[in-house]
């Protein structure tokens, strides 16, 4: 308990230049992680970093309109049922996943021991440290949490990650709100909610300790400051975000940088200077490390045209799992519908980033070292997690209970 | 009609995860009264508290080697790091690899259904016994109530190439058998009740040490024995049971390794093809000579006993026996 309390605490503060609680705690994580990451980089004492961060977050702030969405109760209850559940659960049963403990809270344990990103453990001289070039932005957030409650145990940062989950929830309502009304935006939330793979304990889910929810969050936060036409610095800080939580951030935050220049012009040299920053921390990092036991996908993608006959099989094991009912119930094929109906209504941005994420992962399937089918089960639901948002958009468009045209429809035919 | 579809979409992905959060419930009220010690072995089983044994009757700095049992899957032992650390471990796939690491901890940790410390001698016992023997019927011969047996060893060739002495041992009474491996003249002594005793890695499973030697055995009534030396996992061939002292000279018609064996308390000197040598008491040594060879001792008090040795394509051994010794 005393870890989610200063999860909370810590992160809200952080993310204070944000609007609504849930955009805080996901600014405040990833500033901190930022932060935190250069700064392990640099060579700079971590503890230092992880007070720095709060007063980056509050330089950040600026003067903000009093937003007024009123949300409808009913949907809210909808939304807070699997939330509760879930947080319960995250209280009283330990962490129990594969990726969580091999992953990514033995690197925050690491971190939180060692006080740096590149120390022993991560060289391989203490123990194997699987995919270890792993980015490591959620390791360096339950990192302090583990400093900061002195104890590095994954009962700390149970409660951290069902508030990302919650966080996300927050942002996808207030994202759909903004663009086709809080009703819609609720129930949208609400949807979100009750999807099974975000609420699972071991394929990325809430109670897991994946990085799969956060990258979803940022994805999300990224996406909303798009359609929004956020500040282009905030945009770069949830790119720097996608970079750092998991590899398939950085193809994430190259396709969304597309539209934010097309948005921006000349003003997006601002969201290049965190994405940038990071970007460059991230190789260099990586570059001091032994190489990992994962593949090196860059250096297989002149496999591509040799392997095009995966394509096929590739795109229907994927479309196999977006239908499967026990998973995903209709999500994905309300997805599709809305898909039509944005083409229809001329609503590029999340057809954008849905088709060129999906096309990545599909791509990547391709020249992966992996068994197809071996490779695709193992990953391809937590991978559509990342794309909750613009899916969630183009329902919201097509099938919500009230769905106006967008009131600023700012990205409609510029990106 | 868009309120109905959303309602449908809404229902299905409730309809999804409604089982899934139904199991989350249960799980979670299962915890509840426990303290969270408690909750990790409820997850994990037997698994989580073997961890908190190990690291407790380890010292802390200790480094551990994290062995994993033949055939399971290596994930256990990342398990077993993220609860150890910042304890350094390495992982082996199997006792075979901790074998050939000159830089491995000495401290073994049998990693399987539960964690628990152990030796490399035993665990490749285990693993050994986990492929089988190498010996599927053993032809037993008579062997006296004392004999000899040449060679003796669990020692490891190049991976994945494992030395053992399979044995077999049979009488129709209870008699007492006395084991030697020599020249560390370790001494064991067993009964055999009626049914035959086996080993599969008989110098470990009786002495407990991984080395090279001879054998000699006392009984209280005459067996019957079979010993091979197995080479895993290649196969496997027949030691022979030498019941009488050899007399010398002696010939030994092929092999590019000569061995001589001293079966007795002096010292023996020797001529091999006219050169001089000599052999340690109970020592067993061997020597690069490529014969044919005749091995004479020149000394009274001592007996040799002597064979050649050729290491085949496949990596087992050809054994060169000497002529006319029983």
């Amino acid at each position: 308990m005393t870890g989610l309390l200063f999860a909370l605490a810590y992160f809200t503060v952080t993310g204070i230049a944000a609007t609504t609680w849930g955009e805080r705690y996901l600014l405040g994580m990833a500033i901190a992680g930022i932060t935190l990451f250069v700064a392990g980089v640099l060579h700079l004492p971590l503890i230092a970093a992880a007070i720095l961060a709060p007063v980056l977050g509050l330089l950040l702030r600026r003067r903000h309109e009093r937003e007024r969405l009123r949300y409808p109760r009913a949907a809210t209850a909808v939304m807070l049922v699997p939330v509760a559940v879930v947080f319960i659960a995250a209280l009283l049963v330990p962490l129990n996943d594969f990726d969580g403990r091999v992953f990514w809270l033995k690197k925050a344990k690491a971190v939180a021991h060692e006080r740096a990103i590149d120390g022993p453990f991560f060289r391989g001289e203490v123990m194997e440290n699987p995919r270890n070039r792993y980015p490591l932005l959620v390791p360096l957030d339950a990192a302090i949490v583990f400093i900061a409650t002195r104890e590095a145990d994954d009962r700390q940062t149970r409660g951290m990650f069902v508030l990302v989950f919650l966080a996300l929830l927050l942002v996808l309502r207030r994202g759909i709100a903004r663009q086709f009304g809080p009703e819609t935006g609720a129930w949208c939330a609400a949807l979100a909610a009750w999807i099974a793979p975000f609420l699972s304990g071991d394929a990325g889910g809430a109670l897991s300790g994946h990085a799969d929810i956060p990258l979803a969050a940022f994805g999300a936060c990224a996406f909303f400051a798009l359609a929004d036409r956020d500040t282009p610095f905030r945009l770069g800080i949830w790119l720097a975000a996608l970079v750092l939580t998991k590899n398939e951030g950085l193809p994430f935050a190259l396709l969304l940088l597309v539209p934010a220049v097309a948005i921006h012009r000349a003003r997006a040299g601002a969201t290049l200077v965190p994405l940038l920053a990071s970007v460059a921390a991230l190789f260099v990092w990586q570059s001091r490390l032994p190489p990992t036991d994962v593949d090196d996908l860059f250096a297989r993608v002149p496999l591509l045209p040799h392997r095009l006959e995966r394509i096929g099989p590739a795109i229907a094991r994927v479309a196999s799992h977006m239908i499967a009912f026990p998973v995903w119930g209709l999500f994905w094929i309300a997805v599709a519908i809305g898909c039509v109906v944005a083409v229809r209504r001329r609503l590029f941005l999340p057809l954008y980033t849905l088709g060129g994420m999906l096309a990545v992962y599909v791509l990547t399937y391709v020249v992966h070292s992996w068994a197809l089918v071996d490779i695709v089960d193992s990953s391809i639901d937590r991978l559509l997690m990342h794309l909750i948002a613009p899916a969630l958009f183009v329902i919201a468009a097509a099938l919500a209970p009230s769905a106006p045209a967008p009131p600023r429809a700012t990205f409609r035919t510029g990106t | 009609m868009k309120r109905l579809l959303f309602g449908v979409l809404l229902v299905s992905t409730i309809a999804a995860s409604a089982p899934q959060l139904v199991r989350t419930v249960g799980l979670a009220a299962s915890m509840r009264g426990h303290s969270y010690r408690e909750r990790r072995a409820l997850v994990m089983g037997a698994f989580y508290p073997s961890i908190e044994q190990v690291l407790r009757v380890t010292p802390p700095k200790e480094p551990l080697a994290l062995v994993v049992v033949k055939g399971e899957s290596r994930d256990s032992a990342l398990f077993f790091d993220y609860y150890a650390y910042p304890r350094r471990t390495t992982i082996y796939a199997e006792s075979a690899f901790y074998g050939i690491d000159g830089h491995a901890p000495k401290a073994v940790v049998r990693i399987g259904d539960v964690a628990a410390l152990s030796s490399y001698g035993a665990m490749r016992l285990e693993d050994l016994q986990h492929d089988g023997a190498m010996v599927r019927r053993p032809i037993l011969r008579d062997a006296g109530t004392h004999f000899f047996v040449p060679l003796a060893a669990s020692i490891d060739g190049v991976v994945p190439a494992r030395y053992t002495v399979e044995a077999t041992l049979a009488c129709d009474q209870p008699a007492q058998v006395t084991f030697t491996f020599r020249p560390k003249n370790l001494t064991r002594t067993l009964t055999i009740d009626g049914s035959p005793l086996h080993f599969d890695d008989l110098v470990y499973e009786l002495f407990g040490v991984l080395d090279r030697g001879w054998l000699e055995v006392a009984s209280t009534r005459p067996l019957r024995a079979a010993f091979a030396l197995a080479t895993h996992p290649r196969g496997a061939d027949e030691l022979p049971v030498v019941t009488a002292l050899p007399s010398t000279p002696m010939r030994v018609a092929g092999g590019d390794a000569l061995w001589l064996v001293n079966l007795t308390r002096n010292a023996a000197g020797l001529r091999i093809n006219g050169k001089s040598d000599f052999v340690l008491p109970y020592d067993s040594v061997s020597r690069a000579y490529s014969c044919p060879c005749d091995v004479a001792v020149v000394n009274a008090e001592a007996s040799v006993y002597a064979f050649g040795t050729q290491r085949r394509a496949d990596g087992r051994t050809r054994f060169f026996w000497p002529e006319g010794v029983r």
